[in-house]
């Protein structure tokens, strides 16, 4: 088959490049998944090695291809954003934590009178929700919560170990909730998907493909139907729009050869993530779309948004000097969803994920005062009793915050660098005060002793979003509640760009939702000839 | 299909896990078998120093064991300059600092006259200024760094027991944590 053949090039081989192809693949459509990346082998990942193993003691990162380039911050706000480049995008490097977005997620500005609501209701997302929950499998438990619905569940998540008992405990007497965690892993032996063998190596490339990716969960099933082709180092330039302005394809850089060239096809649908994804649409300029692709009202890139975060480390006395013992599994086991105090100055929510640290380095050390023999007897004794939180914010998503692209500045290939323009703001901050509050005092109330972390507001959790703004009036929004461009529908966005507001919740699980919903709209259309 | 699964993870994990001390130590000291930028009166401090802040006792090796010198001033030849010049001020400071206290240079104090001076120095460590309390913290977080990644810190000292395959995943099972007798 020749590249012009294709129906449909998809950008991006992430989470919802990867459910989009898979999507269309399976539905008879011809589709040409583009990464920028190369594909890493489990073998380059040296998971299981001790760090006295691996050359300076560092675990190699084949994910973060330096040829990205960098990002020009304009911000005095201690934020970055996630640089990953490889097939399979974002799902080679996450925690695999799966949470549906509740009711009033969708509606801040009818619940909370901020910001705007969603185009789209939770209830219309729900069977979406259900298909992809069913295809990646997520291990949880029914807990009937307004806050954070349940998933359809393919198993029970890992048990709390002692430190996560001891939080439970503590969050009971201050009343408030704390859960089994909701994850995409696998417990037993499922297809391609092997059994997860508890190492806490779930961020650095699971050996047993336990942890849900699109290489090995979605991408081998698509292309046995033959009608999905992956083509890695295929770095997009520019989408390609028609003299009808209707996108035409996709101006690419093959960074073998270092040669451009065309890609045509009916549709493309862009899943590069919250800041590539306008970083694309805006390099895209032609005669058609001087101000780039999707961009005639000067939204593409703004309401950038991401989670704030911390990482606040207690020790615990009731497992000081305890034997030690092994703490690995599957990383964190228990989530604080949702919770907030109206009280104190902010509107959103936040929650909190625990014991996600590793336990073969004392983490606590540098907090310990002093030194020698008294000290490192002190550290040992600490070292069983790590009771770690990362907690996630919600930020406000404001006009003010954007991605834009610097002319001046550019990668290896020559194309504009992404600028990223943010500041929190008061509402912001004080939401983060009160998370890391509400953290110390669970600690507190843990009998930890040892307290450290959490000192500044930081972001994004490698979780951006906001900058293609969904919604049905197209002055005010750059897609509709399909995904698709104002204007150029067969353009679609499929990436968490579209999210018109972001909740404290982990946002992979809505975004493959919304992706595998996107691909579907774009196919009935297409049928329908409505293109 | 669960048992070949299970046999292959133990496969992956046993290729790192299970090696001799001596293999171990031939391994480490491969790893920094790059550049070298302190000199050697400058690396007897740091010797010296790393051995101090974390001491061998009945329990594990020290610092000097693990091989926790030789290992930062590898990664020092790789840091800017800068850096270089910091560390290696760093460590004339606390020379200075033990000749101005005692009329002797660090190395040549036996390790309690040692301690007294470090501690001198450890004793603003929450908020450091001068040249030598800065240092020392820069040096107990890089010592702390280099020494609980060596086998000797996470195995013999902290007794890590994890990294390795397991069919299930039991959590806490002591009922007095749940509040239970």
């Amino acid at each position: 088959m020749k590249e012009s053949d294709f129906d449909v090039i998809v950008v991006g081989s992430g989470p919802t490049g990867g459910f989009a192809a898979y999507e269309l693949a399976r539905a008879g459509v011809n589709v040409l998944l583009l990464e920028a990346g190369t594909k890493v082998d489990l073998s380059q990942l040296d998971t299981h090695a001790y760090p006295y193993e691996l050359p300076d003691r560092r675990r190699p990162s084949p994910f973060y291809d330096k040829s990205i380039g960098d990002v020009v911050y304009k911000t005095t706000d201690n934020v970055a954003v996630d640089r990953i480049r490889t097939l399979g995008g974002r799902s080679m490097h996450w925690n695999a934590v799966c949470l549906r977005f509740s009711k009033d997620d969708f509606r801040e500005n009818t619940v909370n009178d901020i910001e705007v609501d969603w185009p789209l209701s939770y209830n219309e997302l729900v069977p979406f929700y259900e298909y992809v929950e069913r295809t990646v499998g997520i291990v949880g438990t029914r807990e009937n919560l307004e806050v954070v619905p349940d998933s359809v569940y393919w198993g029970k998540p890992p048990a709390f170990r002692c430190a996560e008992v001891l939080a439970a405990r503590a969050c009971e007497k201050l009343k408030i909730r704390m859960i089994p965690t909701r994850k995409a892993i696998s417990t037993k032996v499922r297809g391609t998907r092997g059994a997860c063998h508890y190492c806490g190596h779930c961020m650095s490339g699971c050996h047993s493909q336990s942890i849900f990716n699109t290489t090995n969960a979605l991408f081998p099933a698509a292309e046995s139907s033959g009608r999905l082709r992956l083509r890695t180092n295929a770095l997009a330039r520019a989408v390609i729009l028609n003299e009808k302005g209707r996108a035409a394809g996709v101006s690419i850089i093959d960074r073998v050869t270092g040669k451009e060239e065309e890609l045509h096809a009916k549709a493309v649908v862009l899943a590069c993530g919250g800041i590539e994804t306008p970083r694309l649409l805006l390099n895209s300029v032609s005669p058609q779309s001087p101000n780039g692709v999707g961009n005639d009202n000067g939204l593409v890139g703004r309401w950038l948004c991401g989670h704030s975060k911390a990482d606040f480390f207690g020790y615990l006395e009731a497992l000081s000097d305890a034997p030690m013992t092994n703490n690995d599994g599957a990383l964190d086991h228990s989530i604080i969803p949702r919770f907030a105090r109206q009280t104190k100055g902010y509107k959103g929510g936040f929650q909190i994920q625990t014991q996600f640290a590793r336990y073969d380095f004392p983490h606590h050390a540098p907090a310990v005062p002093g030194f020698g023999a008294q000290w490192k007897a002190k550290v040992r004794s600490l070292a069983p009793a790590m009771l770690q939180m990362g907690s996630f914010g919600k930020v406000m998503a404001r006009f003010e915050n954007f991605v834009s692209v610097d002319k001046d500045r550019t990668d290896p290939f020559g194309i504009p660098l992404p600028t990223v323009q943010f500041s929190f703001c008061d509402e912001d901050r004080a939401l983060f005060a009160d998370m890391m509050a509400v953290t110390r005092e669970i600690h507190e109330m843990a009998g930890a002793k040892l307290m450290f972390g959490g000192n500044r507001i930081g972001g994004f959790a490698s979780h951006e979003t906001g900058t293609c703004r969904m919604g049905d009036d197209p002055k005010t929004s750059v897609v509709n509640r399909w995904g698709q461009v104002h204007n150029v529908p067969n353009l679609v966005v499929a990436d968490g760009s579209t999210f018109p507001t972001f909740p404290e919740k982990n946002p992979t699980l809505t975004l493959m939702a919304l992706s595998v919903r996107a691909a579907r709209h774009l196919l009935a259309q297409s049928r329908r000839r409505a293109l | 299909m669960e048992p070949t699964s299970r046999r292959r993870a133990l496969q992956i994990i046993g290729a790192s896990g299970a090696l001799a001390p001596s293999a171990l130590a031939f391994r480490q000291r491969l790893a920094m078998a790059g550049g070298h930028v302190l000199t050697t009166a400058e690396n007897a401090i740091l010797d010296a120093a790393t051995e101090r802040i974390i001491p061998a006792d009945e329990h594990s090796g020290g610092a000097r064991a693990a091989l926790v010198a030789p290992f930062l001033d590898h990664l020092l030849a790789a840091r800017i300059d800068k850096t270089k010049q910091r560390w290696r001020a760093g460590l004339q400071a606390f020379d200075k600092e033990s000749r101005r206290q005692t009329g002797k240079a660090f190395t040549s104090l036996n390790p309690q006259a040692q301690d007294a001076v470090l501690a001198s120095l450890a004793k603003a460590e929450a908020a450091p200024a001068s040249e030598g309390e800065l240092f020392f913290v820069e040096l107990k977080a890089a010592t702390i760094e280099a020494y609980y990644t060596t086998d000797i810190g996470i195995h013999q000292e902290l007794g890590y027991v994890g990294n390795v395959a397991r069919d299930h995943f039991d959590g806490c099972t002591h009922p007095e944590h749940w509040g239970k007798k």
